[in-house]
């Protein structure tokens, strides 16, 4: 077909246009130029504090251990820096630690290939960093604990939430520079780009690691020996570390409750010099970012952020059944695999404001079929489940819920069903009564005309109905009487119409959108 | 790792160029090949076949980007995949939707329009890009080339869906002014 060739030509365009418009790419910067005179840098060069400081609070104090086989202590002269505070700092032991940790763990891949077997509702909690096993949870826990560190939980995009970025001010000069994320304890990364007047324009990238937090940024410095560092004092006050290597270019500044690093990741191979990192330095108000605001976040935002948390959370419980036959409430699937007949939503269907997982589990066989309505407790990072019937839900506007029967083997078309309403407070629900009906003309068809409860039916409706508080109703009362206790208990609202999903990995990962990478 | 040395791992048959490949752009060939071929195990076997591919190309050839080059593996190995798969299967994703949009770049019948290899047909192609306006490239290439959804695409350039329909409309529109233009029939 021809649309086929345009697009099986496509693949063979420049290079160039492939490249920018990479979807794993984020959206393009809108970049901070920063206009500098290297004049100025000459002036400002009088202010510099050459310190020579090869270890001195300098790259030597960053670098994590690398262990290798015959050596206990690392090899200290290659390798990767912590960008989260310098050595001794309960960040970078932390860092460290798990560096060497993982830098032995998995070393085929094969315990991540394996994942989705492991992977539970209760990894939702580490889904800010590259856990993928219960033994790298657990180490996770161990050295956050010991050095008494806070996990991150919710990453903001900076981009569609920029009112966060209002309480660090002018910071980065005369532009906004394009801002990635920021975490909820306001460590943050944005690029920017800086003009030099004599050799262009360079690509910049600040990240502030706030302390208190376990944050896993790297950088692959390669040999250490190979900088030059020097203190310096910029503009704004502040003390920072200039490192120029060959191939890249820092600026370290440790403040009172944060940790930045700026970095180029060009060196003096590239026509980088020591002045220009001192421009760069100029150019940015360290003092502004100390201390640190965390990212104030409205209600509504809040709750937006809870349910990307809780739909996370959602998706493990759906893999979980998916890959090992594990139901929600942590009992083994008698039929594992087979999910051919399964669906499931995620919407609000109590009116609580949060979103809730309604999994309609059917392998194939009504007695096994169970339904499920499943909360996300914010504070335990889990599910829990709020009710547990047959999967055929009827949801009112108004919270309440009609829980269909598995089977109608009365002499009324009604469906049968038991009533629930939906108590805010426990975010539960609570068992209103069990409803079935009888219809005249059903008797009759059936032959036995004689069995309608006609005195019980003094409206003429043609059929009456049944209500019990605890089993299913004994007593016929009229259509008006039922009319009323529906009223009564709030169960004639209008009903949710929900959109169900095929229970695949690919609905499953329509409910996570973007927010964590596709398998 | 950078692509220079993920490279030279290939150069030296060492096996952790794929390990070292599948943890940097892993998730890049899986998001080409799963835009195309919507299906997850599809996309992996695709992105292993990169990899297979990658491997038999290294040494002889030396990308010059590391990432567009298996991209354009991915790319092209999800396309023969789809095109080989049932039509039950084909019936999903994007991939309909974006072959049905391209009719209309389709010049009309002209027995004078002369029929041109793929080289030349994508020397056209890349002419016709540089004449776009940066973001309606992006967008064209957004849908076309990584055959993202239209949805993905406006949140990427923060856009109303709408706007990129009308993107994506006037550029099939000029590559279609272009095509006939040049007298090139497909």
């Amino acid at each position: 077909m021809k649309e086929e060739r345009i697009l099986r030509v496509l693949s063979e365009v420049d290079e160039k246009y492939i490249a920018e418009a990479d979807p794993t790419q984020r959206t393009r910067r809108k970049p901070v130029r920063i206009k500098a005179l290297l004049i100025a840098a000459c002036l400002l060069l009088a202010l510099t504090l050459i310190a020579c400081a090869a270890n001195w609070f300098g790259l030597r104090d960053l670098i994590l251990p690398v262990i290798t086989e015959g050596s206990q202590n690392g090899d200290e002269d290659q390798g990767k820096i912590g960008l989260t505070g310098y050595r001794g700092s309960p960040e970078w032991k932390a860092l460290a630690q798990w560096q060497a940790f993982v830098s032995e763990y998995d070393p085929d891949g094969k315990i991540y290939q394996d994942r989705q077997a492991q992977l539970d509702s209760s990894f939702a909690r580490y889904s800010c960093y590259t856990v993928y096993s219960r033994e790298m949870a657990d180490k996770m826990d161990e050295i956050t604990a010991e050095y008494d560190l806070k996990l991150h939980t919710t990453a903001f995009n900076l981009q569609e939430r920029p009112e966060l970025l209002e309480s660090l001010g002018d910071f980065m000069g005369d532009g906004s520079g394009y801002y990635t994320y920021m975490y909820e304890d306001g460590t943050f990364q944005v690029e920017g780009t800086i003009d030099f007047e004599d050799i262009g324009a360079w690509d910049f990238l600040l990240l502030r690691s706030v302390c208190g937090t376990f944050h896993d940024a790297m950088l692959d410095i390669g040999d250490i020996s190979e900088y030059q560092e020097t203190t310096y004092e910029v503009a704004c006050g502040t003390s920072v570390t200039l490192a120029l290597g060959k191939s890249k270019a820092l600026i370290l500044a440790d403040l009172a409750d944060s940790f930045v690093t700026v970095h180029i990741p060009y060196g003096s191979d590239s026509g980088i010099k020591q002045a220009h990192l001192e421009i760069l330095a100029d150019s940015i108000n360290f003092a502004a970012l100390t201390p640190v605001i965390r990212p104030q976040v409205s209600e509504a935002a809040k709750l937006m952020e809870q349910d990307m948390d809780a739909r996370r959370v959602y998706a493990a419980a759906l893999r979980n059944l998916l890959y090992s036959g594990i139901l929600p409430d942590g009992s083994q699937t008698e039929m594992p695999g087979d999910s051919a007949y399964s669906q499931f939503a995620v919407a609000d269907v109590d009116g609580d404001a949060k979103e809730e997982l309604i999994l309609l589990y059917d392998p194939g066989m009504t007695a096994a079929a169970v339904g499920y309505i499943i909360g996300y407790d914010a504070e335990a990072e889990n599910i829990y489940i709020q009710l547990e019937e047959f999967p055929a839900f009827a949801f009112l506007e108004n919270g309440n819920l009609k829980a269909l029967s598995s089977h109608n083997q009365t002499y009324g078309e009604m469906w049968p069903y038991t009533l629930y309403r939906h108590l805010p407070e426990s975010d539960s629900y609570d068992l209103i009564g069990y409803c079935h009906a009888e219809d005249k003309d059903i008797f009759e068809a059936c032959g036995v005309p004689d069995r309608y409860p006609d005195a019980a039916d003094v409206s003429g409706a043609g059929t009456v109905y049944y209500v019990g508080d605890n089993a299913w109703g004994a007593t016929p009362i009229d259509e008006a009487d039922y009319m009323a206790w529906l009223e009564e208990n709030c169960a004639n609202a209008p009903e949710l119409e929900l959109e169900y999903l095929p229970f695949t990995e690919e609905s499953i990962l329509t409910i996570v959108n973007d927010s964590e990478p596709a398998f | 790792m950078e692509d220079k040395r993920i490279v030279d791992l290939y150069w030296l048959r060492s096996e952790s160029a794929i390990a070292e490949t599948k943890t940097k752009y892993g998730r890049y060939c899986h998001t080409i090949a799963h835009n195309i071929l919507y299906d997850l195990e599809d996309s992996e076997e695709c992105v292993n076949d990169t990899y297979f591919r990658a491997w038999n190309s290294m040494p002889q050839h030396r990308p010059s980007v590391l990432k567009t080059f298996l991209g354009k593996i991915t790319r092209n190995l999800a396309l023969n995949r789809y095109k080989a798969l049932s039509a039950n299967k084909r019936n999903c994703g994007q991939m309909p939707l974006a072959l049905d949009e391209l009719q209309e770049c389709i010049p009309g019948e002209d027995n004078t329009a002369k029929i041109v290899d793929d080289l030349a047909l994508a020397e056209i192609f890349n002419r016709f890009l540089a004449s776009l306006s940066a973001d309606q490239r992006k967008i064209f290439m957004s849908r076309y080339w990584y055959l993202s959804s239209i949805k993905e695409i406006a949140r990427e350039y923060s856009m109303g869906e709408s706007k990129v329909k009308m993107s994506l409309m006037r550029s099939r529109n000029e590559l279609k002014a272009l095509l006939e233009a040049e007298g090139i029939s497909l």
